[in-house]
């Protein structure tokens, strides 16, 4: 039952991922930079619920360097598309990332203490696993600029270091 | 009398030489050096480095994201924290295991070579 709580932009991409659909949906590389900056953001806003909302230390360290490091591949991100004079472009994955948020947040913030605590880093090793998986399947393979598929590849132990974290705090927490 | 004298001079001349010698060769090998320990891919590399007592080494970040070096477990001490694209040093006089705390996936370890640790 609790495993139900999958947020909305995690399904989203775990769908993308993982389904035929990947294979049908084409992105160019304007497109794979808007859905990489919008997940990233995406973390940081769920990081941002976490400061307002939690008291535990430890989801609080965790809600911070989320902020830090997402942060700081969002300016990666928007050096290397200026470098490249690319315009992020908005596309399906990008609406149902943000459509997804959307609908987690409204989650997050009905819940308070312990239960926003619980619903936060399920909430996190979900969606991490699920933009590792698109990472993965997606947006490296589907990108044409070298430099901005090195970043990528670049970004995935990052992602795959937060999803450890995200566990050993999700133990914790349960 | 002159030849022993002379032949006294060059056995004596060449202790002096070979002992100075041995004493640089010793200098040397026991000058500290510095070693490298690398962050990237959100890993320590080495993660296990062997160094001599009092040598220094630097942690060089080459990450897209901020680090820490902090010693395991008790974190007894720790660095500030390393930007991406910042290093820090430290005189190595024991062995000890250490993590990133904002991190703590990653963890390394430096052993000073004849330790006990």
């Amino acid at each position: 039952m609790k495993r139900l709580i999958i947020p909305l932009a995690a399904a989203a991409f775990l769908f993308i991922g993982q389904h035929a659909f990947a294979q049908k949906m084409e992105l160019s590389d304007p497109q794979i930079a808007s859905a990489a900056v919008t997940a990233n953001q995406i973390d940081v806003n769920y990081g941002k619920v976490a400061l307002k909302h939690s008291t535990n230390k430890t989801i609080r360290e965790f809600a911070q360097t989320m902020i830090n490091d997402h942060n700081a591949i969002i300016a990666k991100a928007v050096a290397l598309a200026q470098k490249l004079n690319v315009t992020p472009k908005d596309n399906p994955l990008t609406q149902s990332l943000l459509s997804g948020e959307k609908t987690t947040i409204k989650m997050l913030n009905s819940k308070k203490g312990a239960a926003f605590d619980k619903a936060y880093i399920d909430n996190e090793v979900a969606y991490h696993e699920a933009v590792i998986n698109a990472v993965k399947t997606i947006l490296v393979p589907q990108s044409d600029n070298a430099e901005l598929k090195e970043l990528l590849q670049q970004v995935e132990p990052l992602l795959n270091e937060h999803l450890e974290h995200a566990k050993m705090v999700q133990s914790k927490i349960k | 009398m002159i030849m022993k004298r002379i032949s006294l001079f060059s056995i004596l001349s060449g202790v002096c030489v070979s002992f100075l010698f041995s004493c640089n060769q010793n200098t040397q090998s026991e000058h500290p050096k510095v070693d490298t320990v690398i962050i990237q891919s959100m890993q320590f590399q080495p993660g296990e480095l062997l160094v001599n007592k009092f040598d220094t080494v630097v942690w060089i970040n080459k990450g897209l994201v901020a680090h820490n070096v902090t010693e395991f477990p008790d974190q007894k001490w720790t660095s500030d924290t390393i930007a991406a694209g910042a290093i820090w040093k430290k005189a190595i006089d024991s062995s000890f295991e250490y993590l990133c705390t904002i991190h703590p996936a990653m963890r390394g370890k430096i052993l000073v070579k004849d330790s006990n640790k």
